[in-house]
């Protein structure tokens, strides 16, 4: 196998590190509807963690972007 | 110009020119021209804003006035009213990446044979800069605590809980930037390349629509989570 | 892609100016102004919030003031009142018994004019009978009897007289 073409595959497999941030942020969001459901009072505070929150969910999505960005564009 | 051709031309950074300094070859690329270009601009937008301050304030000094309070209150409020001080620096940071963010989409882009006398392109997308914006961070943090519990306190921090956490405490130092770098760069970086897709894809359709998440919603978040947890950081140092 | 480059070390240098100048000319700046504004607009309300106080101390005594004055006019003409209907009781009582007094004065000269008007008559009378006895008894006196009858007569008459 070519350097390139296993470079491609690598990226793809890279990228898929977008489910894990996907799901962390689906059950961030879930879990702050049912607080500010809960506590409509404290959406303030809780909207605050929950960016807090998928900032650093996100942050996986973004390293397997950045390692695919690296592979494809050595 | 196929696809790939077109993305790896968008994500390149280019010299534009070099100085000579002491026999050293400073080479300026792109980004910080237009880093200059979006410092130049914050520094004309604030001297207006505040060049006649008076009791009764009109449109541009309410604005930085509701800007100087929120980030005065934002901060005092996530570091227990430790941190007062540094409210100047957390909001100048805010301000630059939002204008970082901003000012490329609303610079002209060349297609259909049009090439605009100059473009702005995100000096997000380049790693060097967030990583000097998230290495400030750090250094501002590691200074809040030297300041607030000397050399000892900071030291004594470093193997908080027990001794062996000092490999864990001394790799906080090098994640916490690296995440807060990364997550900007790849974040605007990711919508840089998605935006040049949609414009080879379906220009003239895609792009407004696409660019109002990724340019204006994305670039504002960003902005806010980089500030919040840069804020998080210095609070946790003044703890 | 990942390289670092000196842009790392410009940003770090333009990030540090960018705080300088936004620091003097944005932060301080209007933190400064609008502390003071603050504070400025504190210390007013303060000094309204006491005129205010003042203005209603003087209110309320003059309020009171002026009660007292509309108390003391009820006073004054309810006095007058009492004055003024006392006065005409009086007035109404004095004349009053001026009538009476008039009335009874008038009674009195009419009882006395009467009197005096049968008193002269009693005397013409009498001067008559003593004129008509005075011709008779010049006429025919004589005896003894008719010198009788004639002071009978005159006594009677004199009698007649002092009723």
């Amino acid at each position: 196998m070519e350097a390139q073409s296993a470079a491609l595959i690598g990226a793809g497999l890279a990228v898929l590190s977008g489910i894990g941030a996907g799901v962390g942020i689906g059950i961030a969001t879930g879990k702050t509807s049912e607080a500010i459901a809960r506590q409509p009072e404290a959406s303030g505070k809780i909207s605050g963690s929950f960016l807090l929150g998928i900032a650093l969910a996100e942050a996986t999505a973004i390293y397997g972007l950045v390692v695919a960005l690296f592979l494809l564009f050595r | 110009m196929n696809v790939s051709e077109r993305v790896i031309e968008g994500i390149s950074i280019d010299t534009v020119f070099t100085i000579h300094v002491a026999g050293l070859d400073i080479p300026i690329s792109d980004t910080v021209i237009a880093s200059w270009i979006v410092m130049a601009l914050l520094v004309l937008l604030a001297h207006r804003a505040t060049r006649r301050l008076s009791t009764v304030p009109g449109r541009a000094q309410a604005l930085a006035e509701a800007l100087v309070s929120f980030a005065r209150s934002f901060v005092e409020e996530n570091t227990q009213g430790r941190g007062r001080a540094f409210a100047p620096f957390l909001g100048t940071l805010f301000l630059f990446i939002v204008a970082a963010n901003l000012l490329p989409s609303l610079s002209p882009r060349g297609g259909f044979g049009f090439e605009p006398y100059f473009t702005i392109k995100p000096l997000t997308r380049d790693i060097n800069v967030t990583a000097a914006l998230a290495v400030a961070v750090i250094g501002v943090s590691i200074g809040a605590r030297l300041r607030r519990s000397g050399l000892k306190g900071f030291l004594r921090s470093l193997i908080h809980p027990m001794p062996f956490m000092l490999p864990f405490n001394l790799m906080e130092y090098a994640i916490r930037p690296a995440s807060l770098a990364l997550r900007l760069f790849g974040n605007m970086l990711g919508g840089f390349i998605i935006m040049i897709l949609a414009e080879t894809v379906l220009p003239l359709v895609l792009p407004p629509v696409l660019g109002l998440y990724f340019d204006l919603f994305d670039g504002l978040l960003q902005a806010v989570v980089f500030a919040y947890l840069s804020t998080i950081f210095i609070a946790e140092a003044l703890e | 892609m990942l390289r670092f480059s000196v842009t790392f070390v410009i940003t770090l240098l333009n990030l540090f100016v960018l705080y300088v100048l936004l620091k003097r000319i944005l932060w301080d700046r209007l933190a400064a102004f609008m502390d003071e504004r603050s504070s400025k607009v504190r210390r007013e309300l303060e000094e309204a919030g006491a005129a205010k106080r003042r203005a209603e101390e003087l209110k309320d005594r003059y309020e009171a003031l002026l009660a007292n004055a509309e108390n003391e006019a009820e006073w004054v003409v309810r006095d007058a009142e009492d004055r003024g209907r006392e006065e005409y009781r009086r007035i109404i009582a004095e004349a009053e018994a001026e009538a009476a007094a008039i009335r009874r004065r008038a009674e009195e000269q009419a009882i006395r004019e009467r009197d005096r008007a049968r008193d002269e008559l009693v005397a013409e009378i009498a001067a008559l009978a003593i004129a008509a006895a005075s011709e008779v008894t010049r006429r025919r006196l004589g005896g003894a009897d008719d010198v009788a009858e004639a002071e009978a007569f005159l006594r009677s008459a004199e009698t007649g007289r002092g009723r």
